[in-house]
């Protein structure tokens, strides 16, 4: 149905236009049936029904008896429910809170006081956190350090040792992990072992020489690939 | 099938299909329009389970909600009355929660009708159209109404609400504009086009 159609039905229904015109304009069935339609539809508006009286007779009896006073007006939850939603929201925000200023406190990385406050209530929990006094300065741990770098005689493998021990001092004290030592001589042996290593790649001629590994025997390979003397 | 249509208009009992347009676009049903003003104060008081405003809307609406009962279920038996019953029922216990924004009060109950029909309808209470034309009977009459609410079901779901709030609830374009959240111009609009669509589905019977 196109807008003009529909526009000139419109009119017709309002009374401002006969039905000739609308006819003259719309030559064809599609007008007088859309009329008709029309008319049905109005016409079952309109047709008779029983009365209502011996309806309602029988729907008064089956009404059920109103909650006489009540207008619900406001928020629909029930009270306890918004009750429980609050207490819901504190317990929740209370855990997250713990557990958020916890974890900071197991870090350590919480000012003195606050550090402090935490473990003290932990304590009480059952649960161990570090007090403020516990947790060394790692500032001046690091100073230390280069103090030690810049102060000590020895050199080379010695001095290295030197400062690695002062350096891992704080695993030791705090995280309870003692590393092993590596003598200078076995660190020597490992570096000159890989120098041999290298070089014996570098002089092979076999198509494996150029990957050899540096823990391979390396005089081994240089002895394979050499001349014979 | 527009022809038998016609003769269905000519043979209705109380069609008055000479009414002039106005009359019809108005939909006014003989004095109606007065006791109609009361609805909102009867709709308040019934809210505060005062049962003698609440017949007073039962009486108001019956005729709309059976017609629309009777379309979709037949006149057969006391389907229809049967619905109008339980739209009512269910009318009663949700009034505490019904809240007047404007449209017409009886367009939320023809939408709780609806329910109630289509409950009806799937529990099988229909009465199905017959497979070839009986005599000029009241059967007859009961085979076109139902060919048409077939017809209105296979229509868009707006095009539907148009038709059924305007040719059944009685409802005037602008009350039906006001219900649905269009323009009276929308509402016009789509009033023809479902009588056009309406048209197709039936030539196609």
């Amino acid at each position: 149905m196109n807008r003009r159609l529909e526009q000139d039905l419109e009119r017709w229904e309002a009374g401002m236009a006969p039905l000739d015109d609308l006819e003259e304009r719309h030559p064809g069935p599609e007008v007088l049936q859309l009329i008709e339609l029309h008319r049905l539809m109005t016409a079952l508006g309109r047709e008779a029904t029983p009365d209502p009286e011996r309806g309602w007779q029988r729907l008064t009896a089956r009404l059920p008896e109103p909650e006489a006073g009540i207008i619900h007006v406001g928020p629909t939850t029930p009270k306890h429910r918004r009750l429980v939603t609050h207490r819901r929201v504190a317990v929740l925000g209370l855990a997250a809170a713990l557990t958020l200023t916890g974890g900071l406190a197991a870090a350590d990385v919480l000012p003195d006081a606050a550090q402090d406050a935490v473990a003290n209530v932990a304590g009480h929990l059952g649960l161990h956190f570090p007090h403020s006094a516990d947790v060394p300065d790692q500032t001046s741990h690091g100073q230390e350090v280069s103090n030690v770098a810049r102060s000590t005689p020895e050199e080379g493998c010695e001095k290295g040792q030197t400062i690695s021990e002062v350096a891992s001092s704080f695993a030791q004290n705090h995280l309870n992990r003692v590393p092993e030592p590596i003598p200078c001589d076995k660190g020597q042996a490992a570096g000159s072992h890989s120098r041999q290593g290298g070089q014996g790649s570098g002089n092979g001629v076999g198509p494996a020489a150029g990957t050899t590994h540096a823990s391979d025997p390396g005089l081994d390979h240089r002895g394979s690939h050499a001349p014979p003397d | 099938m527009i022809r038998e249509l016609r003769e269905l208009i000519a043979s209705s009992r109380t069609a008055n299909i000479s009414a002039s347009n106005s009359d019809i676009q108005a939909g006014t049903y003989g004095g109606e329009e007065e006791r109609l003003d009361q609805v909102p104060q009867l709709v308040e008081r019934a809210k505060r389970g005062d049962r003698e405003a609440f017949g007073e809307l039962y009486r108001l609406h019956h005729a709309r909600i059976f017609r629309m009962a009777r379309l979709h279920l037949g006149d057969l038996g006391d389907g229809a009355e049967d619905a109008v019953a339980e739209t009512f029922l269910r009318a009663w216990a949700a009034l505490p929660r019904y809240r007047f924004t404007g449209a017409p009060f009886v367009a939320w109950l023809f939408g709780i009708a609806r329910h109630v029909v289509l409950d009806e309808v799937a529990r099988g209470r229909r009465v199905m159209p017959r497979e070839e034309l009986p005599e000029r009977t009241r059967g007859w009459e009961v085979d076109d109404r139902l060919t048409l609410a077939q017809a209105l079901e296979r229509l868009p779901a707006a095009q539907r609400r148009v038709v059924e709030l305007k040719y059944l609830a009685g409802m005037k374009n602008a009350e039906v504009a006001s219900a649905l959240g269009k323009s009276k111009g929308a509402i016009n609009a789509m009033q023809w086009r479902a009588l056009g669509t309406l048209r197709e589905i039936l030539e196609e019977r």
